[in-house]
């Protein structure tokens, strides 16, 4: 699963764009280039990313503005702000948004090899525990909305007797339940289950 | 000044400029919080024992301590702090927010601004 890195690069200067591509690729990452966070938005599908170099200001949808936008779907690569120097209010909100770093041009090579090279490392090390995050998810969603509250419940600890009483159904139809979702989360035994539960609400803050 | 005016809690403001200091002490009362002035960190420890405290505005360059040690006491004391300044590099400014300051005004800044902020909070 060793894939090579794939840097995005979106930025409305061309030669901006271009000596990002050149100095990255110079330093062994490939990159994709945008020339606008709607040029990036129009296309349906992307390669998955390990890492975005956005620019802050940009005709159209700016970059603060794709990264809300990426955020609420999700996206979980790490996005390196490009600013100017006067753009500390716009750099602030988008560090306390959950940006992963910025860079103040003009910059300098080694500082951007620097910092795109730490946000693949970071993206790669909690890349497996997202995989297994969304994985779980995936099995959660399998389950009906009915095994879903058995579920919660029996993750609270429950009883199938307590949690025939909370749901109102018999005894007999939460066993069924139950097995229907130790076997969707591919659970081995209850304290399995309830791991799994935990460590998604865990994320899910 | 009555209690009954000014409560809203109040700002521990840390400011070596006396003529900021005056201008933001008059500001953040006008809107109701009391405003505990320091020219520096000698005394904010003592300052922020004072259980009416719901919030630290500190300029991010003074004297006699780092930012840092700004927050790290203001942590100790669960204390939202808003960090102002000039001429700090963008790299200081994020920093501080990533180590947990809740915001950094760049001098000069709209008054409103600070205002939202401390309602906010």
């Amino acid at each position: 699963m060793t894939q090579e890195p794939i840097v995005c690069i979106i930025d409305d200067d061309e030669a901006i764009r271009e000596s990002l591509r050149l100095l990255l690729y110079a330093g062994g990452l490939s990159s994709f280039v945008y020339e606008s966070a709607d040029r990036f938005l129009e296309e349906e599908e992307h390669p998955t990313f390990d890492c975005m170099l956005l620019d802050m200001r940009m005709p159209g949808t700016d970059g603060l503005e794709l990264f809300k936008i990426l955020n609420r779907k999700h996206l979980p690569y790490p996005v390196i702000f490009i600013t100017g120097h006067g753009d500390i209010p716009l750099a602030v909100s988008a560090i306390k948004l959950g940006a992963y770093d910025f860079l103040t041009k003009p910059f300098q090579d080694g500082e951007l090899l620097e910092k795109v090279r730490s946000a693949i490392d970071y993206y790669q090390s909690s890349r497996e525990h997202l995989l297994e995050l969304q994985d779980l998810q995936t099995r959660v969603d399998s389950c009906t909305p009915r095994e879903q509250d058995v579920m919660r419940l029996l993750a609270k600890g429950l009883p199938n007797k307590g949690i025939a009483e909370t749901l109102g159904i018999s005894p007999r139809t939460v066993e069924i339940h139950r097995a229907n979702v130790m076997d969707k989360m591919a659970a081995d035994s209850l304290p399995a289950l309830v791991r799994m539960i935990t460590m998604l609400e865990s994320e899910q803050i | 000044m009555t209690n009954s005016k000014n409560n809203k809690g109040t700002v521990v403001l840390i400011e070596p400029d006396v003529s900021v200091r005056d201008a933001l002490t008059v500001l953040i009362e006008g809107e109701s919080w009391r405003v505990n002035c320091l020219d520096d960190c000698n005394d904010l420890l003592a300052a922020l024992e004072d259980n009416t405290v719901v919030a630290v505005i500190s300029e991010s360059s003074l004297p006699d301590c780092t930012p840092q040690e700004v927050l790290e006491r203001c942590s100790r004391f669960s204390l939202p702090v808003i960090f102002t300044g000039h001429d700090l590099p963008l790299q200081g400014a994020v920093d501080l927010i990533r180590q947990g300051a809740t915001d950094f005004l760049d001098k000069p800044f709209p008054q409103s601004r600070l205002l939202d902020l401390l309602d906010g909070l």
